[in-house]
């Protein structure tokens, strides 16, 4: 049934209900044009809603790239004519944090953003992979956590919607998706949360912390920030200690991520491009959490397991960024230390032929 | 206008009018002014969402304009999602009646999409036994696409292959493959969309000064004597005329090498945002 139509029905169904429920309570049905005119009252007042929503940060921040500039999707390439980049990196926000190539001599961009996970590096890469050139470069980060496969929903799928093709979204979200697109307040309490600080003129973006020169956190904050993040991690995927083998879930979990990163790995491949690992560092706050033991279980057992023949750049332990000013908080690198970290890496690749 | 032949023996004009996103008061006004200066080959696809305009356009001209539909070139493309369904033969009708027409002269592939691109080229050969489409190929192919097609077996070798070609992009590797295997070139934006560093090369001006033409007409005719078929856009018919207009001079082997040397293996279209997974 086409959608007008189920909207009509829709519409007369609750006109049945509203007058039923006028009956019971007042013992008399409401005319008419009343009821009409509070139902448009009822609508103009979503609408009002919705559109609150929809320019608020709340909901811009639930894009992964609402201003089309991370990804050179159509919007993108259609208003950049720059081609051929020398080099693209993956990851979440670890990574997204971790590369600034604005002063490095290379054609490069960032594909990073918050919570992006190894499945969402593999449809990006098979999404926008035409934008390098021939035997282009492609940083794969590894974060502590790269290794074990997290639970997904709709607001995961919704981040890249109108960034990646819709056949990248998963089919049972796609749907749903665009609706929320064009309706978010259909997201229900946080929804209308956002449009009353919008209304408010409480609706602020979130500050970049990163841009600082210097860690604003004090020592106590910082070994705070790392145990919080620990334990965060711990939660998400049921690990009680870090140096114990993988529990049965998070095995399972593995060998999707086995599988994700194969694939990953022979469709760069099969196109001719130059692969790398980056394993980027960590405040050592935060390192002494990821021991040689916790390395082997997490990291490099993983990386056995793919099973393909890639080089690693390993700089978690590299004692250059134990500086936590080079940081805004236990695990990002502000802008100074992605600066430092970026060029060493550039470095690195050209040293070993891979730029 | 001159025509090429392709290796089945039918014959395809040496340059191709797009008609991409246009709607029916444009084309009606772009086709009219492109048929009255010469041109007789359109192209379309069914992705354009236009091919129903393209149908109505084009007929209504022949019948204004008394030209016979066999002095007419169409093309159009099976896209992703047709693929996706894999109903081929079913498509290939869609297209005729949204053409009003009862063949289409070139049928191609828009892409090599995923998991599909075997198969629908399989199904293609079919649907060109029949008649309905009087040549086929495909369009955005790289060689590995090539291979993989080839090493499934295909009975009839594509007739034409569509894309992305300018001096910015010679795609040497994909022309001498297609010469080897007497496939016919057609080239899409084949001036680079006169991007700034297009427009304003002064190679490129150069040449053009020397000929008295315009840079667009240079390429152009680059197109024509390196044998691939410009498949180009334009709303304007007095730009029509400029781009027909390029058959009373011959570059020399010199220019032909010049303008060639402005290859840098630029992509205006990403191939992977149109098709993920390419």
């Amino acid at each position: 049934m086409k959608t007008k139509y189920k909207l009509l029905i829709a519409f007369l169904i609750c006109n049945i209900i509203v007058q039923i429920l006028c009956a019971a309570i007042f013992r008399s049905l409401i005319p008419g044009i009343v009821l009409l005119a509070l139902e448009a009252a009822a609508l103009v007042t979503c609408f009002a809603v919705n559109r609150l929503v929809l320019t608020s940060n709340w909901f811009k921040e639930l894009h992964a790239d609402p201003e089309h500039e991370i990804y050179p999707d159509n919007a993108w390439y259609r208003k950049h004519d720059e081609r051929n980049f020398d080099l693209v990196n993956l990851g979440s926000n670890s990574a997204k944090y971790a590369f600034d190539y604005t002063n490095e001599p290379v054609k490069a961009m960032n594909w990073s953003s918050g919570t992006q996970t190894l499945i969402d590096d593999y449809k990006l890469i098979r999404n926008f992979h035409s934008i390098l050139k021939e035997n282009g470069t492609v940083i794969i980060t590894i974060m502590p956590f790269t290794s074990i496969n997290k639970k997904t929903g709709l607001i995961d799928a919704f981040k890249f919607y109108k960034v990646l093709d819709s056949t990248q979204i998963a089919p049972e979200y796609r749907k749903k998706c665009g609706i929320l697109e064009r309706l978010p307040i259909c997201f229900g309490k946080p929804a209308v949360k956002a449009a009353i600080k919008k209304l408010l003129g409480r609706d602020r973006e979130m500050p970049d912390l990163s841009v600082a020169d210097k860690n604003l956190m004090n020592d106590k904050d910082l070994e705070n920030h790392a145990a919080m993040m620990i334990e965060s991690w711990k939660k998400e995927f049921s690990i009680d200690d870090l140096e114990q083998p993988l529990t049965e879930q998070n095995r399972e979990g593995r060998s999707v991520r086995v599988e994700v990163m194969g694939k990953l790995l022979d469709f760069l491949k099969e196109r001719g491009y130059r692969v790398v690992f980056v394993i980027p560092p960590v405040s050592g706050y935060l390192k002494k959490y990821f021991t040689d033991q916790f390395m082997k279980i997490y990291i490099y057992s993983y990386l056995r397991q793919v099973c393909r023949d890639i080089p690693i750049l390993n700089y978690m332990a590299n004692s250059d960024f134990f500086d936590k000013d080079l940081y805004f908080n236990s695990y990002y690198l502000n802008k100074r230390g992605a600066g430092m970290f970026t060029h060493r890496v550039i470095s690195d690749l050209k040293e070993m032929k891979m730029l | 206008m001159d025509t090429l032949t392709l290796s089945n023996g039918k014959k395809m004009p040496c340059m191709v009018m797009s008609t991409n996103y246009m709607d029916y008061p444009l084309m009606k006004k772009v086709v009219t002014a492109g048929l009255k200066c010469g041109f007789r080959a359109f192209d379309t696809a069914r992705d354009y969402g236009n091919e129903d305009v393209v149908g109505r356009v084009i007929s209504e001209c022949m019948r204004e304009l008394h030209i016979p539909r066999e002095e007419i070139f169409i093309t159009t493309k099976i896209g992703n999602s047709q693929q996706a369904l894999g109903n081929i033969e079913q498509q290939i009708e869609i297209s005729l009646k949204n053409l009003r027409t009862e063949y289409v002269d070139l049928w191609l592939m828009h892409w090599p999409y995923p998991d599909h691109y075997v198969d629908t080229y399989k199904k293609m050969e079919k649907v060109y036994r029949t008649g309905k489409a009087r040549a086929i190929g495909m369009a955005n192919y790289r060689l590995r696409h090539f291979e993989r097609l080839f090493g499934a077996g295909i009975e009839v070798t594509p007739h034409c292959v569509q894309y992305e070609c300018h001096p910015m992009r010679t795609a040497d590797e994909i022309l001498s493959f297609c010469r080897s295997k007497d496939i016919a070139v057609q080239a899409y934006s084949p001036i680079c969309r006169m991007i700034p560093e297009i427009r304003d090369n002064s190679l490129l001006k150069e040449i053009a000064d020397k000929y008295h033409k315009t840079v667009a007409q240079v390429i152009l005719r680059w197109h024509i004597q390196r044998g691939t078929v410009p498949v180009f856009k334009s709303v304007k018919p007095e730009r029509l005329e400029e781009n027909i207009d390029i058959f009373d001079f011959e570059l020399t082997d010199d220019d032909v090498r010049a303008v060639s040397s402005l290859d840098q293996d630029y992509k205006y279209h990403l191939e992977s945002a149109s098709c993920p997974g390419y």
